[in-house]
């Protein structure tokens, strides 16, 4: 794997980890991927901190809304010096603030991939971000983990055990087995995957929702993707349908969205079926656009978020329909006198806008970036956050990960020196 | 000040025309001028000389002094756009009138925003007369009192901060480079000299291309390299301030590459050098995409692209600079946040601590330069004890 993904994945672990009490024994094996996972989220919240001198209020809004605990907040600041992502100011023995070097374009990621490598992770470690990094592509067969990820048989029970405990991997069960997949992924209803496993097969499965991943706003007709078009019918996943040139039928652009922002998901759905309409949109102008294509979908985003509108052409108002449906855009007049036909102006709102950038999220890199950069949080350190501080000696209220009786004796029985000394 | 007409014989190595700066009878004026321009919210650079390079001499480098510029003050318009003030300052008032129009042509060459003519006596009634015409302010010292009592200034200046009105101690950062180290020759005489004749973008590359020349000889321990240090951090602020311009007027939405473009030249410049690369490899030479560009080229990015996001913290990042050069020289240890107190913008601050940590990084400096800018920059704001370096640098 390499180290943009590992670190992507670290977060994602976390993410799915952190609802759960960070103190529970179970958690110990993938402490290093949490410890990155958290770093990660720190590193959002001081990015556009330059100097911070209140390090009690960092630690506050760090432990209430990013879920790291105080007693891993100082190994989580030393992994983030040791990456230069910060520099500490230390003082009377203790971290007394700090200075944020957070890249802008530099590869937040790819730095912190290289950190968790560079610790040395344990294998059940690395066969979870595996699993994840895998989940995130597509679903997968539970008995097909071995052979498609690469996981050791040994570490199948406990990894499964792990993932579904914490919610960090999600299974349904059908007739011919159990398909896990990835909370992150906005299924409609995944329910439905078993019967789709079992109607096309779990390879085929995993194939077309790869293909999917790899291009969101694919193109689907039953020849091409006949599981993807049986998914769409069924209501398990989303695909806008824009009208192709020449009066033919609709064209339906599948979109599976995978985003760490569960408001996304629930509270905000109408901002990402937002993003979906303009997905399908550019990527219908990409391959179906009438007179001449789009020679890159991210550049029309791009240039709504940049300048507001763009260039009127001959397959403007066919092309942009949903999108001006949706009440993204609306149609302005030809700039010409002479024109008839519409420039497509943004309707320039903090929901439009977001949606624009989710789905420039989703076109380039194939999953939304939002949910990653502790967005509530960083307004909650602007303000004054001393208040918070009580929050920190509340009792942790959360569902405890316990070990289960099998595999914590063994733990037990070496700890107090009676175990086996040698495998 | 010297002008063209008067250079011993034009094509004298710089190294010799710069013997003795700092000991003019001058100065006074020119750090009056400082004073006024601090007021005026302004970094100020004394004794900044101009040449330009032969291509027809046999010699090389051999270059022809132009002129040089007793005080150049430079601010920041509120967006961020650089405000350059000139000013020319004698203790005589010979030769006035003429000096009017040579002032004024000077302004034009370094593309100065204002012109100021400072006289230690009354000049010539024909003087104030023309003042208006071109554009050129006159100031004797009852207008340079005048002028400051209208532009009360928040900052203590008989505090740390005398340091840069003091005649010794600036002197003795003007005289750094008379008893410095032969090979920092190249490096001051870049500083001195070429950054402000340099096409503005070469200098990205060239700060850091003359430091890495300089690396085994610059040594943290020394308050005489760590002023260099700083003057080069100076000047490196200036040059990203110059790319800031250039980006926020041709792709604000598209910073990485606006940065890239500014870099390499210009769009067909850079097509030129990714020609040349691709010849380089057919060749055999070990010339790869990223050779194009320097290999720091992702750090300074996003360096740019900080000073790009604080407009309003420019002028603090150059004062700052300004101010440990100076108190370097004079070995004073008072960090920003003792000399500038209430009125510390710990923002700039960060920005020129961030500076001399990627000129560190980018020429492999030692890396006590930047525990030391540290230091004096943001220890004390971050919660450190002022006055006290990290355990780092005391060993």
């Amino acid at each position: 794997m390499d180290n943009y993904t590992a670190g992507l994945r670290c977060q994602d672990v976390n993410a799915g980890l952190r609802t759960f009490d960070s103190a529970s024994g179970r958690l110990t094996p993938v402490k290093k991927t949490r410890l990155v996972g958290m770093a990660a989220d720190l590193a959002s919240l001081v990015r556009d901190r330059d100097l911070i001198s209140d390090m009690e209020a960092l630690e506050t809004v760090a432990a209430s809304e990013l879920d790291i605990p105080s007693t891993s907040f100082d190994t989580v600041l030393e992994l983030l010096e040791e990456a230069e992502l910060v520099e500490l100011t230390r003082a009377k023995g203790g971290v007394s603030g700090l200075t944020s070097s957070v890249p802008y374009y530099r590869d937040l990621y790819e730095i912190l991939g290289s950190a968790w490598s560079g610790r040395s992770p344990t294998q059940l470690e690395e066969e979870l971000l595996a699993v994840v990094n895998h989940l995130a592509m597509s679903p997968i067969a539970s008995d097909s983990l071995v052979e498609t990820v690469g996981v050791e048989k040994s570490d199948v029970d406990r990894l499964l055990a792990l993932g579904t405990d914490s919610q960090l991997i999600k299974a349904v069960s059908g007739v011919d087995g159990t398909i896990l997949y990835s909370p992150y992924t906005a299924f409609e209803q995944p329910e439905l995957l078993s019967d789709l496993a079992e109607k096309h097969g779990s390879e085929q499965l995993q194939s077309e929702f790869a293909a999917l991943k790899a291009r969101q706003g694919l193109a689907v007709t039953p020849e091409s993707h006949p599981l993807i078009h049986d998914a769409i019918a069924r209501g398990l996943i989303m695909a806008p349908s824009v009208h192709l040139p020449g009066g033919k039928a609709e064209q339906p652009f599948a979109t599976l969205p995978y985003t760490l922002d569960k408001d996304l998901l629930r509270g905000q759905k109408p901002v990402l079926d937002k993003a979906l309409a303009v997905i399908a949109c550019v990527r219908c102008g990409e391959e179906f656009g009438g007179y001449s294509s789009l020679s890159n979908p991210v550049f029309a985003v791009n240039a709504l978020l940049s300048y507001g509108e763009l260039e009127p052409h001959s397959s403007s108002s066919r092309q942009y329909r949903l999108m001006r449906n949706k009440g993204i855009l609306q149609f302005g007049p030809d700039k010409q006198p002479w024109g008839h036909w519409v420039t497509p102006q943004l309707i320039d709102t903090p929901d439009n806008r977001q949606a624009l950038e989710i789905a420039r999220d989703l076109l380039m890199m194939g999953e939304a970036m939002s949910g990653r950069q502790a967005e509530g949080a960083r307004e909650l350190l602007s303000s004054d956050a001393r208040y918070l501080s009580p929050m920190k000696t509340v009792k942790a209220t959360r569902p405890r990960l316990d070990h289960r009786e099998g595999e914590y004796a063994p733990l037990v029985a070496a700890v107090m020196g009676y175990g086996l000394l040698h495998d | 000040m010297t002008d063209a007409s008067t250079a011993a014989d034009g094509q004298q190595r710089p190294s010799a025309a710069v013997k003795g700066r700092g000991l003019d009878r001058d100065l006074p004026l020119k750090l009056d001028m400082r004073r006024l321009l601090w007021r005026m919210g302004c970094s100020a650079r004394l004794d900044v000389r101009l040449r330009g390079y032969l291509p027809q001499a046999k010699r090389s480098p051999a270059a022809h002094d132009l002129t040089d510029l007793d005080v150049l003050g430079i601010g920041f318009t509120p967006a961020g756009q650089i405000h350059k003030t000139f000013a020319d300052c004698r203790s005589t008032d010979k030769r006035a009138i003429e000096r009017m129009f040579w002032v004024r042509g000077v302004a034009d060459f370094v593309q100065a925003d204002e012109a100021y003519l400072v006289r230690a006596t009354e000049v010539p009634g024909g003087v104030r007369s023309m003042s208006s015409r071109l554009g050129i302010g006159v100031l004797t010292p009852d207008d340079l009192r005048a002028a400051e009592k209208t532009m009360p200034a928040a900052l203590d200046f008989g505090g740390p901060l005398a340091v840069l009105f003091d005649a010794a101690c600036v002197s003795a950062h003007l005289g750094l480079s008379d008893g410095a180290d032969r090979k920092l020759g190249k490096l001051i005489d870049y500083l001195d000299f070429d950054f402000w004749v340099y096409e503005p973008h070469r200098n990205m590359t060239q700060v850091v291309a003359h430091l890495q020349q300089a690396v085994s000889t610059l040594d943290p321990r020394s308050p005489s390299h760590r002023a260099l240090f700083y003057d080069c951090a100076w000047h490196y602020a200036l040059a990203i301030a110059q790319a800031v311009e250039y980006v926020r007027a041709t792709r604000m939405s598209d910073v990485p590459t606006a940065v890239r473009i500014y870099v390499g030249g210009g769009e067909l410049a850079l097509r030129e050098k990714a020609a040349l690369q691709r010849m380089l490899a057919k060749g055999g030479l070990p010339a790869d995409a990223d050779s194009v560009m320097p290999p720091y080229q992702d750090q300074l990015i996003d360096l740019v692209t900080r000073y790009l996001v604080r407009p309003n913290h420019l002028s603090g990042t150059l004062r700052y600079a300004e101010y440990l050069a100076v108190s370097e020289a004079a070995k004073l240890p008072h960090t920003v946040g003792e000399a500038f107190g209430t009125s510390t913008d710990e923002i700039a601050a960060k920005l020129l601590a961030d500076t001399c940590g990627f000129l560190v990084t980018a020429a492999g400096l030692r890396p006590d330069f930047r525990v030391h800018a540290r230091a004096r920059l943001v220890h004390d704001l971050t919660g450190g004890e002022p006055g006290t370096l990290p355990l780092a640098m005391q060993s």
